[in-house]
């Protein structure tokens, strides 16, 4: 018989696959010029090899070993322990691509081996717990090859021009047949691989996500729920926090207050020469500062206090239209001060109360955020 | 389903979490004039996620300008209410200042360029931004199944995209509030594509993180490099990308710039009227050229899935259906506001204004 024919058959045999999913049978390729980007497609879109839709036996069996692996490790035992299941679940894609070397054709045996060697490689990053799992080593690049090497940028599968010279035709014959067959199975388990070792990456990013969460919360505590500033402000909040370039990092300690414009209730104590007692009067916080907590290791303090130094702006009234004094702030919300203002009968003294108005009336962006991150 | 995340960042105005449907839809509907792609499932194959970040500038903005609402509305309160006059000259006063310091009615300038100038010279607006984004994307590749993911910035956002991969990967969190945690190692998670689509990430880059030298270049991750492509869309006559524009030479190195994992895509096509001419800069503008959506679907589920012929012909009939008067017309004046190639980001501020 002739022999991609026997190849063919016996690896059919030892698939033991049951018909393919629709879209992931080698067939859809018949009549196609573009076999390597169809195949490609089925692959990467049509999670045919090694994904989701492989009824292949190899497939289901990793793919359910992997669900029974120890997630989220908290202690050197537990990690010991998935990485264990971790490594028999890939001797078990080694030994099965072992077995399928010798009837892959020509150059994909060669492939196999390689792959082979990069499992021995994977296995060793899973047994040591600082080494990185090259995760994306795995991955096929869009020009259709596997392993690419740093020192040269050559990868070292670059299997097109193996299909392209075995398919020249639309049709498949049984040369195509068996070269396109041992595609498959090297899709299909570097795929597998590929899986296995996402399972502690993505338990890595995970943890980095959850510190990103906490820091990101800090921010919005910058931003919504400590002290307003203006946009100059933020520029001058520069000469207190310079962070490097290439670095995520929390937020400052305080807040510099700089030509801050707002408002506040006054109270007069002397109120023959004002229309009232208490009158809303306009104040800008000429500098201060907030402080929000009080050691860098720590969260923000519940009671962020700071100080400013302020002038009062009262037109329209007897005496002077300007007061200058000072104004303690608490808890980001409440400020109390006291300026010196001629009121008409001579300078005294001004008492000040002031509210954070922007927390009473506008919606929290935080709120809107975060109900549309959780919509996806 | 294992599927490929698209994120999407935008730049520079007012979005919110459906601002990038636009230049989606002009994307997802590329996929229907190519062979291989018409029958793919879009939504199937890809996990769409719009990056959203302008909040911060926009909470901020509503706070000081409460504030300064409260401060004007206790001026007038002081005035008496029956010296009508007084309360008016004083009032218009306060408005002309509001104006001035951004304090007023949301206008082009405090709600578009004051971003651009708060994320280049605010170091506090610049990490809350970057610590946002990396959230939203950790978010998504730490808790989806997915194959590869790539990301999609326009304008300021190109800017907001490099620097958040860059720190993301350089240093770790060295002062996380919970203690130090590592970086992030491109050996076991990076972005496939970064398509910068109206790329001024150079004009706004700070001294420390130069976006030629830092490691968002493509090439192998084992080499460091954070992407395995880069896409840099530039359309020819879009003034925002010519102030020290983002145009390296054989980059990042001959070997890699040999491969095409670097491309510098120029799209020179218009597409609308001459009174709209600020459409030049936008995302789906951008994405309606071959030029530009078919290497980003090259450059995601492989070269060969749009084969050579069908790329020239989509071209061409592109380019066919673009003639006209009023376009001509907007050509012209578009060539006449382009502001100079060695400008700095003064000019691609003053490039907006003249734009609008």
């Amino acid at each position: 018989m002739n022999r991609y024919l026997i190849s063919v058959s016996i690896l059919l045999l030892l698939c033991l696959s049951p018909v393919a999913e629709a879209g992931c049978d080698i067939d859809e390729l018949d009549g196609s010029m573009n076999k390597v980007g169809k195949l490609y497609m089925m692959y990467d879109i049509g999670d045919c090899y090694g994904g989701e839709n492989d009824a292949n036996v190899l497939t289901k069996a990793v793919r359910d070993d992997l669900l029974l692996v120890k997630e989220k490790p908290s202690s050197e035992a537990e990690l010991r322990e998935q990485r264990d299941q971790l490594l028999a679940v890939l001797s078990s894609i080694e030994g099965s691509l072992s077995n399928m070397m010798s009837v892959m054709d020509g150059q994909w045996q060669v492939y196999a081996r390689i792959t082979i060697a990069e499992m021995g490689s994977a296995k060793n990053e899973l047994r040591n717990f600082d080494s990185t799992i090259r995760t994306r080593y795995w991955f096929p690049h869009q020009d259709y090859s596997f392993f690419e090497q740093q020192e040269t940028g050559k990868f070292l599968i670059d299997y097109a021009a193996e299909i392209d010279a075995a398919c020249p035709s639309a049709g498949i014959d049984e040369r195509c047949r068996a070269a396109l067959q041992s595609q498959i199975i090297l899709f299909r388990h570097i795929e597998l691989v590929r899986q296995v070792l996402a399972n502690p990456v993505r338990e890595k990013l995970q943890a980095i996500h959850e510190q990103l969460v906490q820091l990101d919360a800090e921010w919005e505590y910058y931003f919504e729920d400590a002290r307003s500033q203006f946009w100059w402000e933020f520029m001058a909040n520069n000469a207190i926090y310079d962070p490097a370039g290439d670095t995520l990092a929390r937020p400052p300690a305080g807040q510099l207050i700089f030509m801050h414009f707002n408002a506040a209730v006054e109270y007069v104590s002397n109120s023959e020469n004002v229309d009232r007692a208490y009158n809303l009067v306009g104040i800008v916080e000429l500098v201060g500062y907030n402080r929000l907590r009080w050691k860098d290791k720590d969260a923000y303090s519940k009671w962020p206090v700071g100080m400013s130094v302020i002038a009062t702006y009262v037109p329209a009234t007897k005496g002077d239209d300007f007061g200058y004094g000072l104004m303690a702030h608490v808890k980001n919300e409440f400020s109390f001060g006291a300026t010196r203002r001629d009121t008409g009968d001579g300078a005294e003294i001004t008492w000040l109360f002031s509210i954070d108005l922007s927390k009473l009336f506008l919606e929290k962006s935080v709120q809107v955020k975060k109900q549309f991150r959780s919509l996806r | 389903m294992s599927q490929h995340i698209l994120f999407f960042v935008h730049g520079m105005g007012e979005h919110d979490e459906t601002w990038h449907e636009k230049g989606l839809g002009v994307f997802k509907s590329a996929f229907n004039d190519f062979e291989l792609t018409r029958d793919i499932d879009f939504d199937s194959a890809f996990h769409v996620v719009p990056i959203v970040y302008n909040d911060i500038f926009k909470e901020t903005r509503e706070r000081a300008n409460a504030d300064f609402a409260a401060f004007k509305m206790a001026v007038l309160g002081s005035i008496d209410a029956s010296d009508a006059a007084s309360q008016q000259a004083v009032s218009g006063e306060l408005d002309k200042y509001a104006d001035l310091i951004g304090a007023g009615g949301d206008n082009f300038i405090w709600t578009h360029i004051l971003d651009v100038i708060l994320y280049r010279f605010s170091n506090t607006i610049r990490m809350g931004v970057d610590v946002s984004v990396a959230e939203q994307v950790l978010a998504s590749i730490s808790n989806h199944q997915h194959r590869t993911w790539s990301v999609v910035a326009h304008s300021l956002g190109t800017s907001v995209a490099h620097n958040t991969l860059n720190s993301l990967y350089n240093t770790g969190f060295p002062d996380a509030p919970n203690g130090p945690i590592g970086k992030l190692d491109p050996l076991e998670s990076r972005c496939n594509t970064l398509a910068m689509i109206a790329n001024v990430s150079r004009v706004l880059q700070r001294s420390d993180a130069k976006v030629y030298e830092s490691r968002v270049k493509p090439g192998s991750a084992s080499a460091g490099r954070l992407c395995s492509y880069y896409l840099n869309a530039r359309h020819k006559l879009d003034p925002f990308t010519i102030p020290k524009a983002f145009d390296p030479d054989i980059w990042p190195d001959s070997a890699t710039f040999s491969t095409e994992r670097y491309q510098h895509l120029r799209p020179s096509h218009i597409s609308f009227e001459f009174d709209d001419l600020s459409r030049i800069h936008d995302l789906d503008h951008y994405m309606e050229n071959p030029r530009v959506h078919v290497p980003l679907i090259r450059s995601i589920l492989g070269r060969r899935i749009i084969g050579a012929e069908e790329y020239r012909l989509a071209k061409a009939r592109f380019d066919s259906e673009l003639r006209s008067d009023s376009v001509e017309r907007a050509r012209s004046l578009l060539e006449s506001k382009l502001p100079s190639p060695s400008g700095n980001w003064r000019n691609l501020l003053a490039s907006i204004k003249r734009l609008l």
